[in-house]
């Protein structure tokens, strides 16, 4: 894990929020589900150093322990709770929604580390924009990270570092994918096979297997 | 080959000169965009799935605003304009709100479908099996590598949660077929080493909590359109039988089970379960669901009681469930609210 300094971690949560609450918004979501945030940011580190080459992820802050169905981080939940304080989002509590109407802004002034994050962040829902929210849970089941987490009831954090299970089987996936083209394909970049993987675990939840 | 030796991917089930089309053609840059795919997905998979009689239709986008799709709007749109030109008009173009940007009848054939893809549009032609794509006057009748319309088709087909009670009436005739029955009870030439056998039939064997509830969480895995999983564990160490989540929200089975099993020394048989087990059940299941929303702030509007009553065939007696008075005050809101119990499952070994 990161050590970076508490107060810029909290900050970097909420910013990150506020981003995948307009992104989301982008992409027709009208609200999001609380456990849809804790899910998106898992993906987002789970998945980020296939596509990317950074040694260092920029999500690696974030610790990811399993709750009930999906990864759950209580930062997160603090962060969401400061946001719904000060009017950047609104939550509903009978339904447990939360729906941002703030621009956060333009991308004008914005670091190339922060158009990054966003870039990244906008991928990821991208994808699961084309399944819809309903399904990310579906996608959390079949990720083999999360997988082996619940195979073994351990309470432990889940890894999001550039060796973790899903890693691991995205690499395989894309080996059998090549080899089913014959390579023809080899110029297909890494977020070509991720949208790939989705498609293809998309079947299995489709087929229930 | 994977570490286990195994392929993630089974190579023998692909068409490689479609997959080679949707990833490698020179209108791949349409077929891949995302706004494509994701319209595909929320609007127009989603309409030809609840259509009942699939009549030929076309809708046409301009190539020139794709990138500019409002998806914001979109799916609001959409069923305005369809609502109110499906059933006079066969071609359908959309604006880049989803708006109607033109209709009228046409012939609908391969070569008129090329025709008006080579004038930059986007064409979706909504056929009895799924909806082909016409990009550039080329046709794709699939913009996905490994899913497409009849897969989802058969996905739809499965029980919603919403239909859960009718999804175990069903898995009450499948567990009672000959070749699922006999499996839960213990076998007629076991039977008769039991001192007191009495003429019982319905024996179940050792575990049968374990036996009924793996039985009951492949079926609801392979029939239903949500994943199960097992003995999840509440913050309290206390563990739900059988849990999902659908439509975001969480649910739950608690399985109980009323008859009688074999004795672990496989010479007798236990007394078994009666319908205070059941009653307990229903406590039982009322102190998950508070947990969940008082503890652990989470959301569970509708759980399950699921029953297997496996008492003799003939005379089994109405399961007396005491008015529910035995409900202690304080768990009273969640049974009104958020529990039901499900069809019992009666099984029978012949």
């Amino acid at each position: 894990m990161n050590k970076i300094p508490n107060k810029h971690k909290r900050d970097q949560m909420r910013w990150d929020i506020l981003m995948l609450m307009q992104i989301t918004s982008d992409y027709g979501w009208q609200s999001v589900k609380k456990d849809s945030v804790h899910r998106i940011l898992y993906l987002s580190g789970v998945l980020f150093h296939f596509v990317n080459d950074s040694e260092s992820n920029p999500f690696s802050f974030y610790n990811f322990t399993r709750r009930g169905a999906g990864p759950y981080d209580s930062e997160i939940d603090k962060a969401l709770d400061f946001l719904i304080k000060d009017e950047f989002i609104e939550s509903s509590d009978s339904i447990e929604f939360i729906s941002s109407e703030i621009n956060v802004n333009d991308g004008t002034d914005l670091s190339s580390e922060a158009l990054d994050r966003i870039k990244w962040l906008d991928l990821i829902i991208q994808i699961l924009a084309i399944y819809g929210e309903d399904k990310i849970y579906e996608f959390i089941f079949r990720d083999k990270e999360f997988k082996e987490l619940i195979a073994t009831n351990a309470e432990k954090s889940l890894n999001i570092g550039p060796k973790n299970a899903t890693i691991i089987f995205l690499e395989t996936f894309r080996r059998d994918f090549d080899t089913l083209m014959k390579q023809e394909l080899s110029q297909l970049g890494a977020e070509t096979y991720l949208k790939l993987y989705f498609d293809y675990i998309f079947k299995k939840i489709l087929e229930r297997t | 080959m994977s570490e286990k030796g195994k392929n993630v991917i089974d190579l023998d089930a692909y068409d490689l000169k479609t997959v080679h089309d949707i990833l490698y053609s020179g209108q791949s840059e349409f077929v891949n965009h995302p706004k494509v795919k994701i319209v595909k997905s929320t609007c127009f998979d989603k309409f030809w799935l609840d259509l009942e009689i699939k009549k030929f239709f076309v809708i046409a986008i301009s190539e020139e605003i794709i990138s500019d799709i409002d998806l914001k709007v979109t799916t609001k749109n959409f069923a305005t304009t369809m609502a109110e030109n499906y059933s006079t008009n066969n071609y359908i173009e959309l604006n880049k709100d989803f708006e109607l940007e033109e209709c009228k009848s046409i012939d609908i054939n391969q070569k008129e479908m090329k025709k008006i893809s080579l004038s930059k549009k986007v064409v979706f032609f909504f056929g009895e099996l799924g909806i082909d794509i016409y990009v550039g006057g080329q046709e794709f009748d699939r913009i996905n590598v490994f899913t497409d319309e009849v897969i989802q088709k058969s996905y739809s087909q499965k029980f919603s949660i919403h239909q859960l009670p009718e999804c175990i009436k069903q898995y009450t005739i499948h567990v009672n077929t000959p070749g699922n029955r006999e499996s839960f009870f213990v076998d007629k030439t076991q039977l008769n080493l039991i001192a007191n056998v009495n003429g019982r039939k319905n024996i179940l064997r050792l575990r049968p909590e374990d036996q009924l509830r793996n039985n009951l969480f492949s079926y609801l895995q392979t029939n239903m359109q949500h994943t199960w999983w097992k003995e999840d564990q509440l913050d309290s160490k206390k563990r739900l039988d059988l849990r999902t989540e659908a439509n975001g929200l969480s649910v739950f089975l608690e399985v109980k089970w009323i008859g009688r099993s074999i004795h672990q020394n496989g010479r007798k048989i236990t007394k078994g379960y009666s319908f205070k087990s059941l009653r307990d059940g229903v406590n039982q299941s009322l102190n998950y669901i508070k947990e969940l929303n008082e503890d652990m702030n989470i959301k569970s509007p509708i759980n399950y009681l699921c029953a297997f009553d496996a008492r003799e065939e003939g005379k089994r007696k109405a399961i007396d469930w005491k008015n529910f008075s035995f409900i202690p005050p304080e768990l009273q809101h969640y049974y009104d609210n958020n529990f039901s119990i499900l069809p019992i499952i009666e099984i029978n070994h012949n």
